[in-house]
């Protein structure tokens, strides 16, 4: 890219708080290979349990990701880089009256198969889905029934828990492809920043399989990877939650992505920074909860495109659960406050490590400031006159106002 | 020939133009303003000496002083006992040590160049590894320390009045000067109560001992 070019000059314009924020997504989230792998398991699933000899041959009207997969926003587990949440929805050709246990139970055995087939001993059986257990990622296959007279892909889903009799069989509406497209149209990737992060995360994806000597090609192109802010913002709520929930409250139930894209959906509009978007989206849920605590209420939301399907069935069980997140998303934004009043590379590094986890931020304040002494190394340091502010990312893409940093040698003690 | 504060300040309103001449005495200007250099906003004072040498004295002062105002540079900025890196401490109060951000055996920068479009992006450059040092102790800028003892300051002044007559002699030189310069501010009385006044921009090795 030269100077000339508009998506170049724009990306110059990034500020450092934004470019750190981007980079802890981009460690974060699955990387371009390991996407690759997923899209594999995906595709390898769905021909499994409709295999010769499975109990749901000939059934499997079609099988297609949904949740974090779907919107772009699969993170990993914050303990443990490499533990990826996927998950599939797997629509039945069973009667709208299948019985709940009946329909999770098949599922089960057409993923298990016999004893020695290939996930026997990776799959387990939850209230809702079969878990299918990869290396580095599980994948949460949930079985459905379409429900043809509502919005495409309307469907059932299941809820029975045999070990425990007390636990009512349920059928429940949902539409997880409807709300993905639904989030996907409001958050679409504006040019400049989605080409920035599809380069950020391919070059990430090259340095690190370099690292380890990996031999798989990384692509010139990933349009997944042409991420919206917006998106980025939901990875980045979502980490922050797992981290918070998991020191803090570890015997609670974390408020659910689900409902979390749909609040970022909802809060969408306005061309803003990333760190302003992420405070924006902040406030936004603080602002919903709020009003709902304000009348003695928790929250309630609906799928925008299947009203039968609540997003808050499960979550807030209380309005105690309410005002922790509520709390914490208070605690969240009064640091995302100090990162925008501007604080030193020290101090960066410790809010966003307290916010995203150790790793991922030691690691994004690392780059930047290999960046900036790789340019003072080769003499191309650069400045911009007025706020006397260096290029957040230094000479790799600087406004036509920035200038060089004269040779010099401190000195003194 | 050394740029005059009106020279220097024309360059300082054209590339940092929120920098303010808070004093121009002719030979001597001081500017204050804000640099961000990464994220964190700075406060600075850069004091500068168009001229030194004058009939009856010479001023001790390095020709120029960079001081971080807000938020301080401190003693201890990494909070395990280390000083800070490439700064002159000597006489200075300990959280306002002066920058060091040229070698003065160089002519990285002189008097005959200007302050904005080189002494200030040494500055910046500065602290943006003074920011990198704070993450992990390691400096990461290049540059040399002086071969001195450690107990020396590089910039301290190497001809001292400790001789009674030399002493008196540069006094009442001094009393001169600072008459010339409270006609210019509005401000008189001694060079010793003036000193007082200005102590915020005449580092203490303008006063006598």
């Amino acid at each position: 890219m030269s100077l000339d070019d508009p998506i170049f000059r724009n990306i110059a314009r990034f500020t450092s708080q934004d470019i750190l924020l981007a980079d802890v997504a981009v460690r974060i989230q699955l990387s371009p290979t390991e996407y690759v792998t997923a899209t594999k398991h995906y595709e390898v699933m769905g021909q499994w349990i409709d295999r010769p000899g499975s109990p749901l041959r000939g059934m499997v009207d079609g099988f297609y990701a949904q949740g974090g997969f779907s919107t772009g926003s699969t993170i990993s587990g914050h303990n443990d880089r490499c533990d990826y949440d996927l998950d599939a929805m797997a629509v039945i050709n069973w009667g709208h009256s299948v019985d709940p246990e009946h329909a999770l139970a098949t599922l089960h055995r057409a993923i298990a198969g016999e004893e020695g087939s290939r996930y026997f001993d990776k799959s387990e059986r939850k209230t809702r889905c079969t878990q299918v257990q990869y290396t580095d990622m599980h994948l949460d296959v949930t079985p459905s029934v379409l429900i043809a007279s509502m919005e495409p892909k309307t469907s059932f889903i299941f809820h029975s828990k045999p070990s425990d009799p007390s636990v009512s069989r349920q059928r429940l509406f949902a539409n997880p492809f409807g709300l993905a497209e639904w989030f996907n149209a409001r958050t679409q990737a504006d040019i400049v920043f989605g080409s920035y992060f599809e380069q950020a995360s391919l070059n990430y994806a090259r340095a690190s399989a370099l690292a380890k000597a990996d031999t798989t090609p990384v692509p010139d192109q990933l349009p997944a990877y042409k991420k919206s802010r917006q998106v980025i913002c939901l990875q980045l709520i979502k980490r922050w939650r797992n981290i918070v929930y998991d020191r803090n409250y570890p015997k609670l139930r974390l408020p659910p992505s689900v409902l979390l894209t749909y609040y970022v959906g909802l809060h969408t509009g306005g061309e803003r920074s990333l760190l302003d978007e992420l405070i924006h989206q902040v406030n936004s849920i603080i602002t919903t909860i709020e009003s709902a605590a304000a009348f003695g209420r928790r929250v309630y939301a609906e799928n925008p495109t299947c009203k039968q399907d609540v997003l808050t069935d499960r979550w807030p069980g209380s309005l105690d659960d309410q005002q922790v997140f509520l709390e914490e998303l208070r605690a969240f934004a009064r640091k995302l406050y100090v990162l925008k009043r501007g604080v030193s590379l020290e101090d960066m590094r410790k809010i966003l490590e307290d916010l995203f986890g150790e790793k991922p931020a030691r690691d994004a304040i690392a780059a930047l400031r290999q960046q900036h002494v790789r340019d003072n190394e080769a003499e191309t340091g650069l400045y911009i006159p007025g706020r006397g502010t260096i290029p957040a990312l230094g000479s790799l893409a600087a406004p036509a106002s920035a200038k060089v940093i004269p040779y010099s040698t401190p000195f003194g003690d | 020939m050394p740029l005059s504060v009106r020279e220097q300040d024309a360059r300082m309103r054209a590339e940092f133009p929120g920098f303010k001449l808070t004093l121009d005495l002719g030979f001597m200007g001081v500017w204050e303003g804000t640099l961000t250099p990464i994220c964190q906003t700075y406060t600075i004072r850069i004091t500068y000496f168009a001229r030194v040498f004058f009939e009856n004295y010479t001023v001790a002062n390095p020709v120029v002083s960079i001081v971080v105002l807000d938020p301080p540079i401190g003693p201890d900025p990494r909070g395990t006992g280390e000083p800070p890196q490439h700064v002159y401490r000597w006489e200075q109060p300990p959280a306002f040590p002066r920058l060091c951000v040229y070698d003065p055996q160089t002519d990285e920068w002189t008097r005959e160049k200007s302050i904005a479009d080189v002494l200030m992006p040494m500055i910046i450059k500065w602290f943006f590894f003074h920011e990198d040092w704070v993450v992990d102790g390691v400096w990461r800028g290049g540059g040399r320390h002086p071969e001195i003892s450690k107990n020396e300051d590089t910039c301290k002044p190497t001809t001292q009045h400790s001789n009674p007559e030399d002493r008196a002699r540069r006094d009442r030189s001094l009393n001169a000067a600072f008459h010339r310069l409270g006609r210019k501010t509005g401000v008189f009385g001694s060079y010793l109560w003036m000193a007082g006044e200005y102590g915020g921009f005449f580092p203490p090795q303008f006063l006598p001992n």
